[in-house]
Order: C-alpha cells, then sequence, then structure tokens
C-alpha cells in the first residue's frame, strides 16, 4: 500500500541553499570520524541508568527499535557527531544495544513495530517491582521546630486595670 | 531521512552473523624443540567484522539474560 505523503510537508525548493555552505553541523567535518568512536559516543549514552529513562519508556509506550534508532543516528548526523554512511552502518547494532538495554529493564517491546504492545497490560515482575520500590522507600519525617509566637496581651482597659509601663512613666514626669 | 533502512540493515546482519565461519584459532608451536620465534599478535582495532562482532557480542548477552 503506497503511504500518503503530503505534498505541502516537504522542505521548499532551494531551502538548503539559503543558508551559506558549511553554517549547518552536516556541513561540517564530523566529530566521530570512524565507527568505533561513534558507536562508543552512542553505547555510553544508551547504557547510562539516568540518560536511557526517555528511551525505556518510549519503548514501553509501544515505539518500534527500529524507529528509534532511526530517530538517534539521524539527529547525530545531524548535529555533525558522525556522516550518514556510518549512521546506516550504526543501525544494526545500536538496535541490538537498544533491545539489550530493554531486555534488562525487563519491559515489553517491539523490534520492528509488527507485534503490538498492550500497554494495558502489566507484567508482575514490574508489579513487584514497583512494590519494593514503595516498601524501600522511607518515609520523609519532618522535624516541628517550635515557633516563637509573641503573645500579644490585649491593653488593659478598665478602672481597676494595672498602669501600663508608659503610664507610670508619664506619672514619674508628673 | 531515514525511512525504514534500520529494519533491512537490521535483518542483513541476522544473516551475516549467522553465515559467517567460526575463527579459526591458529596452532601454537611452541615445543622444546620448536625453532619459531614467538610472534606478537596483531592487535589491530580496525577490523572489517569490528561491527559484526559487536553485533554478536550483544546478541549473546541478550540471549544470555533470556536463558537467565
Amino acid at each position: 500500500m503506497a503511504e500518503f505523503i503530503p505534498l505541502t510537508d516537504g522542505p521548499i525548493p532551494g531551502q538548503s541553499l539559503t543558508t551559506e555552505i558549511g553554517a549547518r553541523p552536516w556541513q561540517q567535518p564530523a566529530k566521530y570520524s570512524t565507527v568505533e568512536d561513534a558507536l562508543e559516543h552512542y553505547a555510553n549514552k544508551i547504557t547510562d541508568p539516568a540518560l536511557n529513562e526517555s528511551l525505556i519508556d518510549a519503548l514501553e509506550m509501544g515505539t518500534p527499535v527500529t524507529s528509534i534508532a532511526e530517530i538517534v543516528v539521524q539527529s547525530g548526523a545531524m548535529e555533525g557527531m558522525h556522516t550518514i554512511d556510518v549512521s546506516i552502518l550504526l543501525l544494526p547494532v545500536l538496535m541490538e544495544l537498544i533491545a539489550y538495554v530493554a531486555d534488562e529493564a525487563e519491559i515489553e517491546y517491539s523490534m520492528d513495530g509488527s507485534e503490538k504492545i498492550d500497554q494495558d497490560i502489566i507484567s508482575p515482575s514490574k508489579i513487584a517491582l514497583a512494590m519494593k520500590k514503595l516498601k524501600d522507600k522511607k518515609p520523609e519525617v519532618k522535624e516541628d521546630k517550635p515557633v516563637d509566637m509573641a503573645i500579644e496581651s490585649p491593653p488593659a482597659s478598665g478602672l481597676m486595670a494595672r498602669p501600663s509601663r508608659d503610664m507610670n512613666q508619664v506619672q514619674g514626669e508628673i | 531521512m531515514l525511512k525504514g533502512q534500520a529494519a533491512t540493515a537490521y535483518r542483513d546482519y541476522m544473516n551475516k552473523s549467522m553465515m559467517m565461519q567460526p575463527k579459526e584459532e591458529p596452532a601454537k608451536q611452541s615445543g622444546l624443540l620448536s625453532r619459531n620465534k614467538p610472534v606478537e599478535e596483531d592487535t589491530n582495532m580496525a577490523d572489517d567484522n569490528y561491527l559484526i562482532d559487536q553485533f554478536k557480542i550483544l546478541q549473546k548477552l541478550r540471549a544470555g539474560m533470556q536463558n537467565g
């Protein structure tokens, strides 16, 4: 089935010529010239638990591994990290790496989008993991500091009331 | 713009990794009477099969994880 591509969705003819040559990152020499360097750059980022949370979320939501790998290498090429041919060479290894990270996180994922993932079904292992996290989480105890409250007594007024300090001073002067 | 190249490349790598012959380790000739001088192995990183090797390592790791 032919995919419908809207005609107005593409760049305007000649748009790439509106900037000077070399102004775009992909028109500069690539930062990583070899496949080894580029793979090391991505491997460090993908396997870092502090950075791959959004990746795992995307996989969990049903985004295929193929699409994620394509987006990753395409953005790398656009940022001038490596050339397009390096990105094509990297694709299968990156896909395998992403699948490895997903396996490690114990989530269900689709390699090429053929298998649909039901987001409503939560695996028992995931529930157990969440419960363990909840149990391990210690409740924060807030220490109540005593607050100094200045108690203001209403000014004594009346015939039998004690004279205030100011009144004594006034009387002394008199 | 990449559109579906990843799936094709992945399939291609899968076929390649399945078809590849395992490396044959050269027989060591280091007997008492051997007259061969030991030669250091060439540790060149720029191997042609670097990506396939990495691919296979990751596959092995995944398989090991799935099998417990």
